[in-house]
Order: structure tokens, then C-alpha cells, then sequence
């Protein structure tokens, strides 16, 4: 089953090219769940490598993995644990930011919701580095907000 | 020849140098569509307190609403999604209002002396879900009025089960204290009540059970949830109060009941009137999320110490009060006796 003649996709390897010049091969048929890469196979064709400016050597392998397992409908739940497992979470921003680019959207999915996960706890500081937005409320909304968040602190002390 | 990637709805700035976009580049509808939507209540409410782009985002009456919905089944009927919608600030206020559990010292209010105000609530909501196991296995919502002379007079009781009613569940029967203890980190309840002209809502259960055990007799299976709130009439049987919620479970573990009471410090059960005053307190008061999940039993623990003393403390007063009477009486007798004899 794993050949077949009439379809042109299915054995065939495509080549892309991290922004950082490294080349990694990945099936045709994995490369279709990303909507980026393949819309750059139908203009560009299947021979040539596929350049992909925004990701880099060392998200893709990932990214690569996933899919590898995704075309064989191995994706459980403990896969995609073990996948993050490892990962900090500036790494699965980075993963996160790459899946959007290349509009692979069941990637992008389970990080989303990986990503919610781990702000779960976390103060508002983190929170603002983390997505790179800059604090811009006066001192006094600063306070009102913090005032309307009160009943999410635990015990006495506020955690921030 | 010139390649032109279409990034429909997807925006995407790029370092000159080949570094990583920040999140902040991604479309605001996708972070909100996508991060947002998988945040629990509390990291919402930390989200939209980084910028003002967030606090926009975050403020969205959907996410709230979705948070709310999957919190707590129960409000997503009918009645209560009116209700929630003529809160402040909508479902975030309601969220607010019935996440955490009321601060100790809640009733201590500028006015001291607070009269309970029967016209400002003539009905309260109960929206009430049971877990077992993070599944549920119950959920319902009671109107209950409070303006009859019989709701106000009689022991305040809202019971969410008919009598002859029972809801199957496929938990087993505890067999032992251990198989008890389990049945005490399986189970959670919220019980909000919510004041629909007050526009407000709290939270009167402790979440997890603070015990759990078999009726001796009946072989029923008690599990009793508890709030303490205090700031009452300082040494009255009130000082301390607790809303009390039993949910009682038959031989096959099918609920048979599910009521809400409130005691005080002598074991009696408040009437209508005063436990809608303590409700009403309840109502107003801050909110604070307990330290640990323990914290519910911790309290409840403290609480029925406390009964303990006042309760001996009576008896000490009481056995005074009965030896100066005895005294007293002796002394009386004596002088009668010497005024006759001599």
C-alpha cells in the first residue's frame, strides 16, 4: 500500500531549505499537512528545495517528526506529551511561531493549547515577556486591575 | 521570477538578521482564537493584565462565557445565562464572583449591624454541579424565594432533589474508612448562589468534601462540603456560621440528596431570615482563592473545634451558675433553720 503508481505524492520525498541553509527531506504526503510548504510546491514544482526563510535548523527536525508520525496516524496523546516534554518554553514558542508560518495546523493546535497550559501558573510578568508585549497601563490601571484580580490570588500573599 | 506566499489572515514580520518573530506579530484574532480560548479563568485574568492589546482581547464575553460553561455546566441553562448577562461585567464578573471562596472576616462591614435587608432579595439561584472523578454526575439549578413568611420563619433548607428522586452514578460503595478517604479526593461540588437583582454570586462550597462517612444504621453514604464565614455577633452563636451542604448517597451510590443548610456555633439550623442575612453578607464580601486544596477542611476543622469550646464553656458557666445556686440555696436554709431554732 505503501507505493502507489497513479498518485505522485505518496513515496515522493520533498527537499526544504532552512532559512539557516540546511537542507532536510520530508514525504510529499507530510508536506501536504503544511499549507505553506505546499503551496510553494505547487508554484515552485517538486524537484526544486523548497527555501523556508522563517524556520531554521533547529525547529524543523521537530516539526518533521510530528508530521512523520501524523501521516501514520500514530499521534496519541502520551506521543504529544513525550514530544514537549523536553522542550522549555521559549522552544515551544519558537515551534509554535514555525507551525504558524507554515500554516500546519494540527501542529499549531496541540501547541496552542501546550502553550495555555504552561502560562497556567505563571505570573503577569512572565506572561508579558513571553507573548513580547510591553506594559502599557499607568500606575493607577495597574492597580485597578490588580485590585479586579484579587479573587485569583492564592492565600495571602499575591503572586506576581 | 518573483514568489508571492499568501498569508491570508496571517501577519508575519521578519528580523533582518533571521531571527524568530515574537508572538506579538502573530494576528490578534489567532492568539485569541487559539492561546486565549485554552486559558483557565485565572491565567485569563493574568493575560489580560500585560497590555492594553490583551485586556481587549481577553475581555471578550465569549471566552468568559466558554469558561463558565465548562466550569460549571449548570449555567449554561436558560434563566441563569439571562442572569449572568445582566451582571457588571458579564460572565467575567459571575466568574469572578463564584471561582474562589469567600474571605474569612467577609462580614465584617461598615455597618456592623447589618439587618438583613429582605427586599433586596426576593429570590436567590442555586446552580449546583457534583464531580466525581472530574466527570459529572450532576447538575441542576433551583429557584428558591424569600419573601413567604414560611421560607423566613421555618430552618432554611434547599434541597436540589425531590424526595422521591435519585440520580444513578457508577461510583462504588466505600467499604472502609480508606475507600472513604478516596471518595474525599473523587468528589467536588459548587453550589452558587446567585442573587439575580443584586447582580452577584458566590460560591458556598468548600470544593472538595470535608468528610466523608457511613451512616451507622442506614449504610447511606454522607459526604458534607462546608463554608465557615465568620465576622458574626461577637460571642453570640452566630459569631461563626457555616453553609452546610450534604450530599447523601444511597446503598447502590445513587444521590438521593443534595441540601443546603446553615448552622451556627450551637449546631442550630438558622431560619430563612437569618441565613439570608448571613447569604447576603456572604454576597458582598471579597473573594479569595483558598491557599491549598485542603484549606476548605482545614477551616471546617477549626470550625467544629471552636463548637467544641463554646460548648464546654457553656457547660463550665452553666456548673457555676448551678453550685451558686446550690450555695445559695444551702445559705438560705441555713438562716431559715437558725432564725427558727434560736
Amino acid at each position: 500500500m505503501a507505493q502507489e503508481a497513479s498518485s505522485s505524492t505518496s513515496s515522493k520525498t520533498i527537499s526544504l531549505k532552512t532559512g539557516d541553509g540546511e537542507i532536510f527531506e520530508i514525504e510529499a504526503s507530510a508536506a501536504k499537512q503544511m499549507k505553506t510548504v505546499q503551496r510553494l510546491i505547487d508554484d515552485l514544482g517538486d524537484d526544486i528545495t523548497i527555501p523556508l526563510h522563517n524556520v531554521f535548523s533547529k525547529e524543523l527536525p521537530k516539526i518533521i517528526e510530528y508530521y512523520k508520525k501524523d501521516i501514520t496516524g500514530e499521534i496519541t496523546k502520551d506521543f504529544e506529551a513525550e514530544f514537549v516534554k523536553d522542550l522549555n518554553d521559549d522552544e515551544v514558542k519558537v515551534l509554535f511561531l514555525a507551525a504558524n508560518y507554515l500554516d500546519a495546523n494540527k501542529l499549531f493546535e496541540f501547541l496552542s493549547q501546550n502553550i495555555a497550559d504552561r502560562l497556567e501558573s505563571k505570573s503577569v510578568e512572565y506572561v508579558r515577556k513571553y507573548f513580547g508585549v510591553e506594559n502599557d497601563f499607568t500606575p493607577e490601571e495597574e492597580s485597578k486591575l490588580r485590585e479586579e484580580r484579587a479573587w485569583s490570588f492564592r492565600g495571602i500573599k499575591e503572586d506576581e | 521570477m518573483v514568489i508571492l506566499i499568501s498569508t491570508i489572515g496571517k501577519t508575519i514580520t521578519t528580523d533582518e538578521e533571521g531571527g524568530a518573530a515574537t508572538i506579538s506579530a502573530i494576528h490578534p484574532d489567532i492568539i485569541q482564537t487559539h492561546i486565549l480560548t485554552c486559558l483557565d479563568g485565572p491565567s485569563l485574568a493574568s493575560a489580560s493584565s500585560t497590555c492594553s492589546q490583551l485586556n481587549n482581547l481577553s475581555s471578550n464575553e465569549h471566552l468568559w462565557n466558554k469558561i463558565c460553561h465548562s466550569t460549571w455546566p449548570s449555567t449554561n441553562t436558560t434563566r441563569v445565562r439571562h442572569v449572568i448577562s445582566t451582571f457588571p461585567n458579564t460572565s467575567r464578573s459571575f466568574f469572578s464572583d463564584s471561582f474562589s471562596t469567600v474571605t474569612a472576616n467577609t462580614l465584617h462591614h461598615r455597618h456592623h449591624h447589618h439587618r438583613t435587608n429582605l427586599e433586596t432579595t426576593p429570590e436567590i439561584l442555586s446552580a449546583v454541579d457534583l464531580f466525581h472523578r472530574k466527570r459529572l454526575i450532576l447538575s441542576k439549578v433551583v429557584e428558591t424565594e424569600t419573601v413567604s413568611g414560611w421560607f423566613r420563619c421555618s430552618p432554611f433548607r434547599i434541597d436540589i432533589l425531590d424526595p422521591k428522586d435519585s440520580v444513578e452514578t457508577s461510583m462504588e460503595y466505600p467499604r472502609n474508612d480508606e475507600e472513604c478517604k478516596n471518595l474525599e479526593e473523587e468528589l467536588r461540588l459548587s453550589w452558587i448562589v446567585i442573587d439575580p437583582r443584586g447582580k452577584r454570586a458566590v460560591n458556598v462550597s468548600s470544593g472538595k468534601p470535608v468528610s466523608v462517612h457511613r451512616h451507622w444504621l442506614t449504610g447511606d453514604v454522607h459526604v458534607k462540603f462546608a463554608t465557615v464565614l465568620h465576622g458574626g455577633e461577637k460571642g453570640s452563636a452566630t459569631e461563626v456560621t457555616v453553609c452546610s451542604l450534604l450530599v447523601t448517597l444511597g446503598g447502590e451510590m445513587q444521590v438521593r440528596e443534595v441540601c443546603f443548610q446553615v448552622e451556627d456555633m450551637d449546631g442550630i439550623n438558622l431560619n430563612g431570615r437569618d441565613s439570608l442575612g448571613i447569604l447576603q453578607k456572604a454576597l458582598e464580601g471579597g473573594r479569595k482563592r483558598l491557599r491549598s486544596e485542603k484549606e476548605g477542611k482545614e477551616r471546617f476543622v477549626e470550625f467544629m473545634k471552636r463548637k467544641i469550646e463554646r460548648k464546654e464553656r457553656k457547660l463550665r458557666s452553666e456548673r457555676r451558675l448551678d453550685m451558686l445556686c446550690v450555695g445559695l440555696a444551702a445559705l438560705s436554709v441555713a438562716a431559715f433553720s437558725t432564725l427558727f431554732l434560736s
